[in-house]
């Protein structure tokens, strides 16, 4: 007799959760690396700020809303944390952002080169600055997943 | 578990306030962008008139009104110097810039390297109102006879119009196909074909350009890429700026 087979995946109430937090974290760590960019460049104007705005007004109370609804989930039933569709996200992001991060320290290293070698004529201290916002933005969300995941 | 909730609460009410804070800027600034994109909209429909107003006639009007041009913006002013000159001014509320968070973003990441500043096109025979401006009154001098003197049959032209609002080295100008460049030898070269193959000399500081005026290295111009070779003065072998056109 054959093995059954699953014929329908679906995600778990909590992860799908998860999925709506992960897709309105991505949209705020981009907002939030965007107006942090601009500020960095001395980017005030309204054409630029704007965009970045009305995406950080709806992320950041929506992800709020579900990141402190699933952690506290979790805080009462410990075993949603290993729920395999909320891992799903969570690894997910931890890989975006991974590669975020390396690609940053990847462009700095570049840039320093660039310079050295008399390519590129912007300011390594403004690529420096730039850099330092992409890092501490995704390798910030990368280090909260990596030990949420490590610890016990 | 309260206990365990406050550092996230602490953390999102950060990144809260901070969301506030550009809400109180953004809407601080709407206002003032209202009225710079209606000028700016103003100013644009006030230059496709007066070019075209400068082409036909091939003189400047006394004044706006003179060509038939509605100025409803006070923001906009217009005065004749001479009869091939003009001065064009917009006084704007906000400073703004092409700055883009996201293409920086993705230069960084997909190229290496932050874009460089650029701030818009701009022509000294030709009336264009760049985007990118700053805060206060923003004037153009144009001056008709920088294209071909007027009144006189037009030559065929040595020098190029087009070289990004950046002053004219004066030379020939040449589209051709890169066939080699050598960046290392000194001084650089390059090869190109353009009925027949012919080898230049690059100035010592050569400008290397984008179409779009994007400044470029001499390492981004590869073999096949379309350019514009811009030479340092008439029938010289020695070119001052190499536009790549396939950008």
């Amino acid at each position: 007799m054959p093995n059954p087979m699953p014929v329908v995946k679906v995600l778990s109430p909590i992860g799908l959760e998860y999925a709506f937090m992960t897709i309105s974290l991505f949209a705020a760590a981009g907002a939030l690396t965007a107006a942090l960019l601009s500020l960095v460049n001395g980017e005030f104007s309204f054409a630029v700020l704007s965009f970045p705005t009305a995406l950080l007004v709806v992320s950041v109370p929506v992800f709020a809303y579900l990141f402190l609804r699933t952690k506290r989930l979790e805080l009462t039933q410990p075993h949603l944390r290993l729920d395999p569709s909320k891992r799903r996200s969570t690894q997910f992001t931890q890989i975006v952002c991974f590669l975020v991060s390396f690609f940053t320290l990847v462009a700095f290293v570049f840039s320093v080169f660039g310079k050295l070698g008399g390519q590129f004529h912007t300011s390594i201290g403004k690529t420096a600055l730039d850099c330092l916002v992409l890092l501490v933005v995704f390798g910030g969300i990368l280090a909260y997943y990596w030990r949420d995941e490590h610890q016990r | 578990m309260q206990q365990a909730l406050t550092k996230y609460k602490i953390g999102l009410l950060v990144i809260g306030l901070f969301t506030v804070a550009m809400v109180v800027v953004v809407l601080a600034q709407a206002s003032a962008a209202k009225h710079d994109t209606d000028t700016y909209k103003t100013a644009n429909t006030i230059a496709d008139k007066l070019n075209g107003y400068t082409l036909d006639h091939e003189t400047v009007p006394r004044s706006l009104s003179d060509a038939n041009i509605d100025n409803p913006s006070t923001a906009i002013t217009y005065t004749k110097l001479t009869d091939t000159q003009y001065k064009f001014c917009i006084t704007y509320k906000t400073t703004s810039t092409n700055f883009d968070p996201g293409m920086l973003e993705g230069s960084l990441l997909l190229s290496g390297h932050t874009p460089e500043g650029f701030d818009g096109y701009t022509s000294q025979d030709y009336l264009v109102v760049p985007t990118a401006h700053k805060k206060g009154s923003n004037c153009q001098t144009i001056n008709l006879a920088a294209s071909f003197p007027l009144n006189e049959t037009p030559t065929p032209q040595t020098t190029s119009d087009f070289y990004c609002g950046q002053p004219h080295p004066g030379g020939n100008t040449d589209d051709a196909t890169v066939t080699s460049i050598s960046a290392n030898t000194n001084p650089a070269t390059i090869t190109v074909s353009l009925a027949g193959t012919s080898t230049y000399q690059l100035a010592s500081d050569v400008k290397v350009l984008t179409v779009s005026c994007t400044p470029a290295s001499l390492s981004e111009v590869l073999t096949g890429d379309s350019v514009r070779l811009i030479f340092d003065k008439p029938n010289s072998k020695t070119v001052a700026a190499v536009i790549d056109t396939s950008f």
